[in-house]
């Protein structure tokens, strides 16, 4: 009988640390939901009700200072969040911020219009730079047109989560806070195991991406706790992408000819092979691909050579789960999109992870500049 | 006593920190913000920065000028540094020769005069744009006769790039002084289609590439191993791997006779030979003309250092050494170009006259010092 009670009091702890928890949203209802708009007479959210009795629109939700503790992950602070050097030391999560796009940077952000968190912007315009509508595998963005004619929305036709075939961010993503995201159980957010996915059971509901999803949303993230992104290594040069559900495939929804497999590098179109020099920065190939450049010593002057460093993330075939090693096989050292920026915004122009100007060539000193986890010959 | 010495010590450390400091530049290895050079999207506001693609290795085109070697080498105006890209092509005239100002000509020389001038004034690299075939040359002046075939035509019979010379290694680790092939060669000569350990080029890098220069400031070249052209690490017979007939002891006359020769009269310039050890003979007087020795080293005409004293140089040196050092084909010419017919360094139409005028203007009697007159 002794023995029981000890094992119910440890799966009871397992289910109440939320880092062990399932992304799937858990926590007081109050947290998101007021049920009438109003308590003690009082107006509860300024413009409400909003639909689904939630607390606000999207943004009003996800407004907050991150602790580590919170149940809702903050993308937008209302004070200036603790970011550091790399985004990996202070209060912002895994996607970065919007607090610095709100306040008038456009370079440091998606200008995104749901809940007046952003205007236009103003260097880029409507159309994202790179837009390639034919990256379009999973819903067409921007409903396929050549250029935009609306801003960019967190969700939906224009937006990066939920379906595209919902003009509505609300609606794009209906059903997903509380479905089940991983009903095969297999660990990996990926649909029902079968293909199909639906908004709940894509990596942060990203609709048709998968990924292992960190449960505190990369709080201070470390080699062992972190998201682990889904990547393919490209082998063949098709000039979409070999694999749909990559997270590098959801940037190209919106920038494909950033990411387009077509004129990548020049030695291909030379020599029938792919490498050096290269024409776009290779996101979707294996650092071990170009071996003896000093790729394999991942993450230079930020840790022991194969150490995974949340700093600058590379991707996987998550047939590993969650990684702390990177083995260089090709399978699991893959570049990213999201290797060199943060998706929500940062502190630093192209919403970078870090600041470019602290990338000096030659300096001796690598240790505040991102670019040199992969380049460590460079610093 | 034995803090006194700790202090020598601390001192010299300090003098050490602060001349590093204060000399960003002192190894050719690239130094800089990567965005000085690269980008990584061939965008900016939403526009390409280059409509018809990008360019290879990311390089940012920061100039209209196609090519990237060029673009990025390239400059608008009259500076020949920017950003810590030693630049080779203005559009704006340098100041020649340098006075140390930023628009000063770097040891290379300018395409300036090139598309200015004309053809004789610099190498026609065909993959800078508004450049053709050099009117006057139908190949190589000396070229190689082994290197005629169509294979070997974009390097040794004419310079269809900048690759056709050089050898981009910009991030290798040249910690020096003397740069060679760990550090990518000097000034990354080497061939880009057959590199060898033998052909590539060895030296000592002036960090602002002679933008200032002195006779303790500036570049320190290898001499030859050998006269006969052949591959050494040397610049001089670098240059022969497309000026070879040019260069050598051997000489072949017009009728393809092979004519030894290492003494004068000579058939060639004596680019690989030392000067003269003997003070009976005017190059014994180098930069010195009246003088009882050598004088100090005149970048005007510069000399290399036999391979034997440049590898173990530590710094440049402003002595130089009649029986040691030797003429080189730098010595008169300015590869890149000049403002002078045959990229000349000095004007060797107008300032060179026999025992006449300002012999300072005219870098030939900066060896031959007895013609300059008094």
């Amino acid at each position: 009988m002794k023995k029981y009670f000890w094992l119910v009091a440890f799966l009871a702890a397992v289910l109440i640390i939320p880092q062990w928890a399932m992304a799937r949203v858990q926590g007081p209802c109050s947290d998101c939901h007021t049920m009438h708009n109003s308590q003690n007479a009082a107006t509860v959210v300024t413009g409400g009700p909003y639909r689904a009795l939630t607390k606000g629109d999207c943004v009003g939700c996800h407004t907050g200072t991150n602790t580590g503790s919170n149940n809702i992950p903050y993308v937008l602070d209302t004070t200036e969040p603790s970011y550091g050097t790399f985004g990996i030391s202070g209060n912002t999560l895994a996607g970065g911020n919007f607090y610095w796009v709100k306040n008038g940077d456009d370079t440091a952000g998606h200008n995104v219009a749901t809940g007046n968190l952003a205007g236009q912007d103003g260097n880029i315009g409507l159309t994202p730079p790179g837009w390639n509508p034919n990256f379009d595998a999973n819903g067409a963005v921007a409903n396929g047109s050549s250029t935009w004619s609306q801003q960019l929305t967190c969700a939906g036709t224009y937006g990066c989560h939920g379906k595209h075939d919902e003009v509505d961010d609300f609606a794009a993503i209906r059903g997903a806070h509380h479905g089940k995201d991983d009903p095969d159980g297999n660990g990996i957010v990926d649909g029902d195991g079968s293909g199909n996915y639906t908004v709940a059971t894509s990596f942060r509901f990203l609709y048709g991406i998968k990924g292992i999803e960190d449960s505190d949303w990369e709080y201070q993230p470390t080699s062992t706790q972190h998201n682990q992104y889904y990547a393919v290594n490209r082998t063949s040069l098709d000039i979409s992408a070999a694999d749909s559900h990559t997270i590098n495939y959801l940037c190209a929804e919106c920038h494909g000819d950033f990411h387009s497999g077509s004129n990548v590098s020049y030695k291909y179109d030379n020599y029938g092979s792919v490498g050096s020099p290269w024409l776009r920065h290779p996101s979707d190939f294996a650092l071990s691909s170009a071996s003896g450049q000093g790729y394999t010593n991942y993450p230079g002057p930020f840790g022991n050579a194969g150490t995974y460093w949340p700093g600058a993330p590379v991707g996987s075939d998550l047939s590993n789960g969650v990684i702390s090693t990177v083995q260089f096989t090709g399978n699991d050292d893959i570049v990213l999109c999201i290797s060199c920026h943060r998706a929500h915004g940062s502190p630093n122009a192209d919403l970078l992870r870090w600041s470019y100007s602290n990338c000096q060539a030659s300096s001796g000193n690598g240790s505040q500049c991102g670019c040199f986890a992969c380049h460590t010959n460079k610093y | 006593m034995r803090a006194r010495k700790k202090n020598k010590f601390i001192v010299l450390g300090y003098l050490l920190i602060v001349f590093l400091w204060m000399n960003p530049g002192a190894w050719a290895r690239v130094h800089g913000v990567c965005s000085n050079c690269h980008t990584m999207h061939n965008s900016q506001n939403g526009e390409a920065l280059k409509a018809s693609g990008p360019n290879k290795y990311l390089l940012d085109p920061v100039s209209s000028f196609s090519d990237p070697c060029v673009a990025c080498h390239s400059n608008s105006g009259p500076e020949t540094i920017v950003d810590g890209i030693p630049i080779v092509l203005n559009l704006q005239e340098p100041t020649y020769p340098t006075d140390g100002s930023s628009t000063g000509t770097l040891a290379g020389g300018n395409f300036y005069w090139l598309l200015t001038k004309g053809d004789a004034y610099g190498h026609n690299v065909l993959a800078i744009d508004g450049v053709s075939q050099d009117a006057n040359l139908s190949e190589a002046p000396g070229m190689p006769l082994a290197a005629s075939g169509d294979n070997c035509a974009d390097c040794h019979k004419r310079v269809a790039k900048c690759e056709s010379c050089h050898k981009p290694a910009h991030h290798a680790s040249d910690t020096g002084p003397v740069v060679g092939k760990e550090g990518g060669w000097y000034r990354f000569l080497n061939s880009s289609y057959h590199p060898s350990d033998s052909t590539g080029v060895i030296g000592i890098e002036d960090s602002d590439w002679e933008q200032t220069v002195s006779a303790t400031d500036h570049n320190e070249y290898m001499g030859c191993d050998n006269m006969y052209g052949n591959d050494d690490n040397s610049m001089s017979n670098y240059c022969a791997g497309c000026h070879q007939r040019f260069h050598g002891i051997l000489y072949v006359d017009t009728n393809g006779q092979v004519v030894a020769d290492n003494h004068s009269p000579w058939f060639l310039h004596p680019a690989h030979v030392p000067l003269p050890d003997d003070p009976n003979k005017e190059y014994y007087y180098y930069n010195n003309p009246g003088g009882s020795g050598p004088g100090n080293y005149n970048p005007l005409a510069p000399v290399a250092r036999d391979p034997n004293v440049l590898t173990s140089m530590t710094a440049p040196s402003s002595i130089v050494t009649p029986g040691s050092d030797q003429v080189m084909c730098l010595s008169c010419h300015r590869p890149h170009g000049s403002p002078y017919p045959d990229m000349l360094r000095w004007d060797y139409l107008n300032n060179c006259v026999a025992s006449q005028g300002d012999k300072s203007k005219c870098g030939c009697f900066v060896c031959h010092t007895t013609k300059g007159g008094d």
